[in-house]
């Protein structure tokens, strides 16, 4: 029996971490150890909402709880994210950590959460990282637009040299949709 | 049909990158999609000569990783999994995270290093652009286990041994 550890903090990531980890542990099959590590301030919210999300990652399958057939556990523990998460990792022989890639305290973190980049780092088994829902992906995505073969692009360079015209000079890029 | 893209890069990291992205092929019943990206060369303009010795050396590159893929699509097609290749050249990060979007896969299963992780050297480069920029479910699978004697020269060295000169300099310099 393998073991999946889903690490939540309640963030809107979390439905979404929830619902990979239990596929997930439907399809392996694996038992599924929910992690929840607070500060202790937020504590006794926390754990009314982990009380919550244990109620209903069941239905959330979509199947019966025999057929979904999810063994679980679940864990709130006080302290810093990033080593009780790994501690506890080791601790039930996690096969996979789950936990949202942002959204863990990653108002400051602008590159992965700072929680996410710790335990990629420290971790012995792989991470699933759930990307956070509603994110303004713009320019970044790098679609929508035609990208050149680089080595065609380079020999028509090439030639370019060869005949020494000067290339001819691009228009300036549009700004994207200003109205 | 779930699917899984694994982009490859041939270091040490592969292996473990394969064995896992095939293990989870295998609990979810997925189609896994091998890629490699040949990182372009970036030259001083000068002379034209150059310029074709760059475009033939990613030719015999690109024609040296379709072989690497098929080897490995071979290896896993024998154990019972559904495997395409695709071999592209250009910026890694930015063709992993087109592709998942174009192909419309369910899951990434990359290196936490390896891939060209000079100067990341808590997540490689690669792998951390790619968790920045795609908002595709991302398995991280860690480095396999080096002593520290070899982890710090593969620090000093790029993936496949060579010696980068770019940190080889700063290695030399007391103080920048």
């Amino acid at each position: 029996m393998k073991t999946i550890l889903a690490a939540i903090d309640f963030s809107p990531v979390t439905k979404a971490v929830i619902a990979e980890a239990s596929a997930l542990a439907r399809a392996t099959p694996a038992r599924l150890v929910l992690l929840n590590v607070t500060t202790a301030k937020s504590f006794v919210e926390d754990y009314a909402a982990l009380r919550l999300v244990l109620e209903s990652a069941e239905p959330q399958t979509g199947l019966p709880p025999h057929a979904a057939a999810i063994h679980g556990d679940s864990l709130q523990i006080v302290g810093e994210p990033v080593d009780v998460i790994l501690d506890q990792a080791a601790r039930c022989a996690a096969d996979y950590i789950v936990m949202g890639s942002h959204g863990h305290t990653a108002l400051f973190e602008l590159l992965v959460g700072g929680t996410a980049a710790g335990v990629i780092c420290g971790a012995q088994c792989p991470v699933i990282l759930i990307p956070a829902i509603g994110r303004k992906g713009g320019k970044q995505q790098g679609l929508g637009f035609r990208r050149k073969d680089p080595v065609r692009s380079m020999e028509r360079a090439e030639r370019q040299t060869k005949r020494r015209t000067p290339p001819r000079p691009r228009r300036p890029r549009r700004p994207a949709s200003t109205a | 049909m779930k699917m899984i893209l694994v982009p490859l890069d041939f270091s040490d990291a592969t292996a473990s990158v394969v064995e896992e992205a095939a293990r989870l092929a295998k609990a979810i019943d997925a189609h896994v999609i091998l890629l490699h990206v040949v990182r372009l060369l970036t030259p001083v303009p000068r002379y034209s000569t150059e310029r074709t010795n760059l475009a033939e050396a990613i030719r015999v590159t690109e024609a040296a990783a379709e072989e690497e893929l098929e080897r490995t699509k071979i290896d896993l097609c024998t154990r019972g999994i559904a495997v395409h290749t695709l071999r592209l050249t250009g910026n890694a990060a930015t063709d992993i995270v087109e592709q998942a979007e174009k192909l419309d896969v369910d899951y990434i299963v990359m290196g936490s290093h390896g891939h060209t992780a000079f100067y990341d050297l808590v997540v490689g480069s690669t792998t951390s652009a790619v968790l920045r920029r795609s908002r595709r479910v991302v398995l991280v699978v860690p480095a396999p286990k080096k002593t520290t004697k070899s982890a710090s020269r593969r620090r000093e060295r790029g993936p496949r041994g060579r010696l980068d000169p770019q940190l080889a300099v700063r290695g030399k310099r007391a103080s920048p």
